[in-house]
């Protein structure tokens, strides 16, 4: 098939597709709609045209009228290739409940797309943006107070009194390793401390 | 369900000479020592935002067992960390043991936290509106965060944005871990080392800021869309697994009211500049 011919076979152009409903949270935005997979833990962003087409895969209405129904959302005629790109991303996505008989083995490309639709076009290429959700360890960084000691900010670890806390206190470096708090340089028998609260503690 | 402070089977065998029960983030937690000095210092590891409670009930319970000294040939005690009934850590490391506190019950509260949906993420309070910089570890937010709270925003956080179900961000102060240039090392700095405050009140955001640290860039951001906007926030929120519902609408509230930028930034300072400047 070369670029430009008409791709889809009479069936094709009637072919229908339904977008699944189970375990997804969908959120509703202005101009594109976030779903959340529960079964696979990913988040899906549809921009305007890709949802547009996600609404109305409904199992009756067919990529012809899709394409229609764009055009008409959008003020000017909607090649039908555009609504079989937005299908293939969907599909991609696992938004459907079967993978659509795409005219084109091997899909549709973005370059071609940009083509059909041309410069000022009156409806954007369909995009489905994706990603993983983290696991809240993933979404978590703690830096824990046994590393920051180890960096030498710290050199006891929080404790009972007197260094109930070591957060913010000055420490002395050297043998003792000795935490000193910022109001008191009595404990302070290493060498000069590396500021943390204010800059001379521990240098007297 | 809750579960009840003495209801452990392995651990139960264990004398406990010291308990405490706190809340924060409306959970519920426990934490034990067989050694009462030790008590002390597992709260002290608690993110700062714990309040005690009187309540026997808790929902998840950490219990810490340190070894006695001197009993072994090497000299060495063996240490252990139960989460619930699961044991988390065994080491003869005492911070090996007490890093593995810390961080299971940070995790266990940004995940399971009621009414707030915790993002990794720098916060920041300038002019009645919450700035927040969401990115991962080694992204340079704390550096961002530092210099914006020098430049005069009020400090939030440097590691998690707490929203509410407003999409307010809410104060979760700790020292900010200002990492040393070209170092991994990290050193522990109040807002106050940067001359400015600690924000007390929530607010809602009025600005993202996605931003990665690249030597020599200018920062010359582009608008996100919101459900853009979403996606980068959804990829730092530690509950967005269990409660993806809760989280959405949270964030829908976010990216609703604030301007949402994206772009590689330069040096801090001159970042945080561009950024107070608008």
């Amino acid at each position: 098939l070369r670029e430009g011919e008409k791709m889809e076979t009479k069936n094709q152009r009637h072919q229908t597709a339904l977008a699944r409903q189970k375990d997804l949270v969908v959120q509703e935005l202005p101009d594109e709609v976030m779903v959340y997979d529960l079964k696979r833990h990913k988040a899906h962003c549809l921009n305007k045209t890709a949802a547009f087409v996600w609404h109305r895969c409904d199992g009756k209405t067919s990529v012809v009228e899709m394409a229609r129904l764009l055009g008409e959302e959008a003020g000017s005629p909607i090649d039908e290739e555009v609504v079989w790109y937005a299908l293939e991303k969907l599909s991609k996505a696992e938004l459907l409940e079967a993978k659509p008989e795409l005219p084109v083995n091997g899909g549709l490309s973005r370059r071609r797309m940009m083509r059909r639709l041309g410069l000022g076009a009156a409806v954007a290429l369909p995009i489905v943006a994706s990603l993983v959700a983290p696991t809240a360890a993933q979404a978590v960084t703690v830096v824990t107070t046994s590393k920051k000691v180890a960096d030498g900010q710290c050199n006891h670890p929080p404790g009972p009194s007197p260094n109930p806390l070591c957060f913010n206190d000055t420490c002395c470096t050297g043998s003792s390793k000795l935490c000193v708090g910022n109001t008191t340089r009595s404990g302070c028998t290493g060498t000069p401390c590396a500021p943390l609260g204010s800059a001379s503690d521990c240098n007297a | 369900l809750p579960v009840e402070i003495d209801r452990f089977e392995e651990a139960n065998r264990i004398d406990w000479r010291a308990c405490a029960s706190i809340t924060a983030c409306g959970l519920r937690v426990g934490i034990r020592a067989n050694k009462p000095e030790f008590l002390d210092r597992l709260l002290a590891l608690a993110p700062s935002i714990w309040k005690p409670s009187r309540s026997a009930r808790v929902e998840r319970m950490f219990s810490l067992k340190v070894g006695a000294s001197g009993l072994r040939k090497n000299g060495r005690s063996w240490h252990q960390l139960y989460e619930d009934h699961q044991l988390a850590a065994s080491s003869a490391g005492l911070d090996e043991v007490l890093d593995t506190f810390e961080r299971q019950l940070k995790i266990y509260l940004a995940e399971m936290a009621r009414r707030r949906v915790f993002i990794h993420a720098g916060a920041v309070g300038w002019r009645g509106k919450a700035i927040i910089v969401p990115g991962r570890s080694f992204s340079g937010k704390t550096s961002l965060v530092a210099e914006l709270v020098r430049a005069g925003a009020a400090y939030y956080s440097d590691d998690c944005a707490v929203l509410d179900k407003y999409g307010r961000v809410h104060p979760y102060s700790s020292p900010l871990a200002v990492r040393e240039p070209g170092s991994f090392k990290q050193k522990n700095r109040s807002a106050k080392d940067f001359g400015g405050s600690n924000g007390l009140r929530p607010l809602p955001v009025g600005l993202v800021v996605v931003s990665k640290y690249e030597s020599g860039k200018r920062w010359r951001p582009r608008a996100l869309s919101a459900g853009h906007a979403m996606l980068e926030l959804l990829a730092h929120a530690a509950p967005a697994r269990r409660n993806p519902e809760a989280v959405m609408t949270t964030l829908e509230k976010v990216v609703s009211q604030a301007l949402v930028l994206k772009g590689a930034r330069g040096e801090a300072e001159e970042t945080a500049r561009l950024i107070l400047e608008g």
